[in-house]
């Protein structure tokens, strides 16, 4: 077979589409070499992916983004990425090229930032981008927590928004957020709430959750179809009007209860309930007694090491057609079984219970 | 929405005149066909003078392969009142595992398959071919990608130094 250069030979759509995989490193140092079809093509890059990790300093990083961005064509970017792992003593240069990053209306903007003694402050441009379908922001700076300040919010067109690490997130920029993301339909949070008293949106369909503070807050989403919540904090989180709840996947880190909890309160209206660890098992034998009939619950999976707080549970689920227990530990009998002996539930239409063991050794 | 009907056959014709006879389903699969069957619903015989027959045939075996899986995920869903977690999960890592056995081609199908795929507008089978395509790229370098590919270096050596020289930013050593 004659060597026949098909890729060269791709239009520049499929073939800037191909690029939009690689880093711009990538794709300038490596391609502008190839031959004369090549030369100048990355200057129409349609996404811009800077990783600092692939400089070994500072300096040549920052000289590479300032010329890719002063030389490349005036289009507008599907996809700005920017990962700096900056240690310099400032962060002028990221302001710029962020400035140069809204300016070209991007669909997709990444900022994974981190940083000694220094922090960048998101510019309200960032939050004022209407061409945005998903934003993420990502700071690790080792002086603590950073709050979101922006002016005012105004992300029309923003569907996807994920935010983590050292950023805290208060009720004021919550309150801009979500009168300013109509559509917003997938949260990430994995941040600090400190100054967070509710989560409370028109739009969102589905929510993850990584809890890190004990501050109280809640959760008061009607639109919401899936609700997912590492180490959540009972007695703390309560959830209100998930009116459109299917599924939800909650593992417990330890429940403080100065009253009565209303997560699985909250939770009442889901078709799939997960509970990823045992000690969920907590939160039954405090919150059941407050709880409703779970109606429309058709499938529990639950970690479990005994089943009288599972019994108890089932008592709230008469239309259950899947339980599927995990134990971890061998099963506890002697203590639960007085209780076990007096409990009765009725599930007419459970089809399935799956059991799964797991030693304790294979745990480690 | 036009009606949707299962048993229609559609004709598609390769750039060399060959024939191939698919369910209407397996051709929707392709924006490009069902935006003309949308137009003109009553269209059975088109004409693709981009597409080869061997590509044809390939790109026809992916809307093939995907409708059926589609068709058997919504089938279990139906039989069992809500889908199984566990069994969707397998489902969709046997076709994961399908299209990397697909996407075992040397570069000039995978080329023209990307061509193919662009033209036809099989979302699906763009992204896989482009992902594929990426990563054949990936932090190689400039003469492993032109083995790669078999692309012909037509810049003269003062060419390329020219350009090192006018981009000095984009070859500084990171090592």
């Amino acid at each position: 077979m004659p060597a026949v250069d098909r890729l060269s030979n791709l239009p520049d759509v499929p073939l800037l589409h191909i690029m939009s995989f690689l880093t711009t490193k990538d794709v300038v140092t490596n391609t502008c070499t190839l031959s004369k079809r090549w030369e100048n093509f990355w200057t129409g890059a349609t996404s811009l992916i800077f990783d600092s990790h692939e400089f070994n300093d500072d300096l040549k990083f920052m000289n590479f983004v300032d010329n890719v961005l002063a030389k490349r064509q005036n289009l507008n970017l599907d996809t700005f990425k920017l990962v700096w792992n900056n240690n310099t003593s400032t962060f002028e240069a990221a302001e710029s090229w962020l400035a140069h990053a809204v300016k070209a209306k991007p669909r997709v903007l990444i900022l994974i930032i981190s940083g000694d003694d220094v922090y960048l402050e998101f510019s309200d441009d960032v939050f004022m981008c209407e061409s945005l379908e998903e934003l993420k922001l990502s700071t690790t700076f080792s002086g603590g927590f950073y709050p979101l300040k922006p002016k005012s919010v105004k992300l029309n067109g923003l569907k996807k928004l994920e935010i983590s690490r050292d950023i805290n997130l208060d009720d004021d920029f919550m309150k801009k957020l979500m009168g300013g993301s109509p559509i917003l339909e997938e949260l990430i949070l994995d941040c600090e709430f400190e100054g967070l008293s509710i989560i409370s949106s028109q739009s969102v369909k589905k929510l993850i959750l990584y809890c890190h503070a004990t501050d109280k807050f809640q959760i008061s989403i009607p639109s919401l179809l899936s609700l997912y919540i590492e180490n959540a904090v009972p007695g703390r989180i309560s959830c209100k009007n998930l009116v459109s709840l299917v599924e939800a996947c909650i593992s417990v880190d330890r429940c403080l209860y100065d009253g009565s909890g209303t997560l699985l309160n909250g939770l009442s209206n889901a078709e799939e309930l997960h509970f990823d660890n045992i000690s969920s098992v907590a939160m039954f034998e405090k919150e059941l007694p407050n709880c409703p009939t779970f109606y429309n619950l058709k499938e529990m999976n639950c970690h479990v090491d005994s089943f009288y707080p599972v019994a108890r549970f089932l008592q709230y689920a008469p239309n259950l057609e899947k339980l599927t227990l995990r134990y971890y530990f061998e099963l506890k009998c002697d203590s639960y079984y007085r209780h076990e002996r007096d409990l009765y539930f009725s599930c007419e239409k459970l089809k399935m219970v799956e059991i799964c063991y797991s030693s304790p050794d294979a745990m480690e | 929405m036009a009606r949707s009907s299962t048993e229609n056959m559609i004709t598609l014709m390769s750039s060399d005149g060959e024939e191939f006879m698919v369910t209407e389903k397996v051709a929707r699969e392709c924006t490009t066909i069902r935006n003309m069957l949308e137009d003109d619903c009553v269209i059975t015989n088109i004409p693709l003078p981009n597409v080869t027959s061997d590509i044809l045939s390939m790109v026809i075996e992916y809307c093939m392969e995907h409708v059926a899986a589609a068709e058997k995920a919504a089938a279990e869903t139906a039989e069992k009142g809500s889908s199984s977690a566990p069994a969707a999960a397998k489902a969709n890592k046997d076709l994961e595992e399908w299209d990397k056995a697909f996407m075992n081609v040397d570069v000039y199908t995978l080329c023209d398959l990307i061509l193919a795929a662009n033209y036809l507008n099989v979302s699906g089978l763009l992204d896989l071919t482009i992902q594929t395509a990426a990563n054949l790229i990936k932090g190689k370098s400039p003469e492993q990608i032109r083995k790669t590919f078999h692309i012909q270096n037509d810049l003269s050596l003062e060419e390329e130094e020219k350009i090192r020289s006018q981009t000095p930013w984009a070859f500084e050593k990171s090592e």
